[in-house]
């Protein structure tokens, strides 16, 4: 080919791309929420901000779409919640030891490994506004991995039961089903984790709801469950086809890495 | 913003007076993929080089967002810089602004920009045809709108570019 019809490639690439976005019908997912894991996603490398972060938190809230926060809260040795995801420090920040066994002043020096080192994050300093009335949900961390010991279920409740927004737009997740009873007492919401399949084990029937990985459950599960008259979320949920999966198995929510290809999904 | 200007216009003008002196000039159009934080980006490019100062522009679209999702996710970039070595071998320390855009939702105004401002260097190694690779980072911004009222939130961080090509002398 001497010379190249410029026209025509243009008109075939444009055909192409028109073939290629415009293809295919959607379900109406509008009943399912949309929650963003962890700030904004969970060991994501792409993300601005670290995952349970004050910064992701409010990138989170302030994204139209997005309907709900999930974040990982852990109590320090003086009571106080914190945002924190993995059993020890060291791991994903500068600081040593364990959020349980360290008090806010030295919590509050510490830093995360992560470009704009963001500070931890105490759950008090969260407010009504910064929600922007998106609903929370609260994954409870009950092991203190470097004593080996639980941490005491009344001190979490208390302090949660401090939070404003906690009786109207507040989930609690546990997966130690001795949390349940306690925290339904406190008249919270209760999600158990269900951590190896869909079966719901005895003790965890009196949750108002199940957390589960995308890759353990199926549409029918779902049915049961929702037949039970029990809420189910789905979390683990990273690439657009896996919120395409997890969308249409047809959850209550959705707690996605990536809110915003789950936002582009949904709608 | 307006010192970008400034130095582009300055750099244009130089161009066209160049133009009337010198003959040694050359354009390449390439083929490329490349990478950021946001996605993988497949695009045209054109560089317009003469005697030592580089320009390109480049319009990409985002894979991911594009053929997953069915979104269009299109990337506008413009760039200059100055090339040290000519011929088979070329080496271009680059600044480039890139824009890109995308829309999570049909049914609200949902649009996400992101401005990206990078140094880095662009490589080409051929004669006709070339193998080329540029690697940049810098600063990029995120902004959209937070609720129905108009208001909007900026969030800026660290952000990268890597692309690999095959370009062509056109001449």
């Amino acid at each position: 080919m001497d010379r190249w019809d410029w026209h025509e490639i243009f008109a075939k690439a444009g055909l192409l791309l028109l073939l290629v976005t415009g293809c295919g019908k959607k379900e109406d997912f509008r009943s399912v929420l949309l929650v963003s894991h962890a700030g904004m996603g969970l060991n994501i490398q792409n993300s601005i901000y670290h995952d349970n972060s004050r910064e992701a938190l409010d990138m989170a809230c302030s994204m139209i779409g997005c309907d709900g926060v999930e974040v990982d809260v852990q109590l320090s040795k003086d009571g106080e919640l914190w945002l924190y995801h993995d059993a020890t420090l060291e791991s994903e920040s500068n600081g040593e030891g364990c959020v349980p066994e360290l008090t806010r002043d030295e919590l509050e020096d510490i830093r995360y490994n992560s470009v704009h080192k963001e500070k931890l994050c105490p759950l008090s300093e969260i407010s009504n506004e910064e929600l922007s009335g998106k609903e929370l949900f609260l994954d409870l961390r009950h092991l203190n991995a470097c004593a080996q010991t639980f941490v005491s279920v009344d001190a979490m409740i208390n302090q949660i039961s401090k939070l404003s927004f906690v009786q109207t737009k507040c989930w609690v997740i546990t997966n130690y089903n001795e949390w349940i009873h306690p925290l339904k007492q406190a008249n919270f919401k209760v999600l158990f984790q269900l951590d190896e399949s869909a079966a719901v084990p005895q003790e965890a029937a009196s949750a108002d709801g199940y957390v589960i990985r995308n890759s353990i459950i199926t549409s029918d599960q779902v049915q049961e469950i929702h037949d039970s008259g029990k809420k189910l979320f789905i979390f683990d949920v990273r690439s657009p086809k896996g919120i395409r999966s997890a969308l249409g198995k047809h959850p209550d929510g959705v707690l996605s890495d990536d809110i915003r290809a789950a936002i582009i999904e949904k709608n | 913003m307006r010192l970008c200007v400034n130095i582009l216009l300055l750099l244009s003008l130089r161009v066209s007076f160049a133009q009337q002196v010198s003959s040694d000039s050359s354009f390449q159009c390439s083929l490329k993929t490349g990478v950021t934080r946001l996605d993988f980006f497949n695009g045209l490019e054109g560089v317009y080089c003469d005697e030592h100062l580089v320009f390109l522009s480049s319009v990409e679209l985002g894979v991911n967002r594009t053929f997953f999702q069915k979104r269009i996710f299109p990337r506008a970039s413009i760039g200059f810089g100055y090339r040290f070595t000519k011929g088979a071998l070329q080496f271009e320390p680059l600044m480039m602004f890139s824009q890109s855009m995308l829309k999570l939702s049909d049914s609200y105004n949902s649009r996400h920009y992101w401005t990206e401002c990078y140094m880095g260097y662009r490589f080409a190694i051929g004669k006709k045809w070339k193998f080329v690779n540029e690697i940049m980072c810098g600063w990029m911004s995120e902004r959209y709108l937070v609720n129905t009222s108009g208001a909007k939130k900026t969030f800026g961080t660290f952000g990268y570019y890597g692309s690999l090509g095959l370009a062509r002398n056109i001449r």
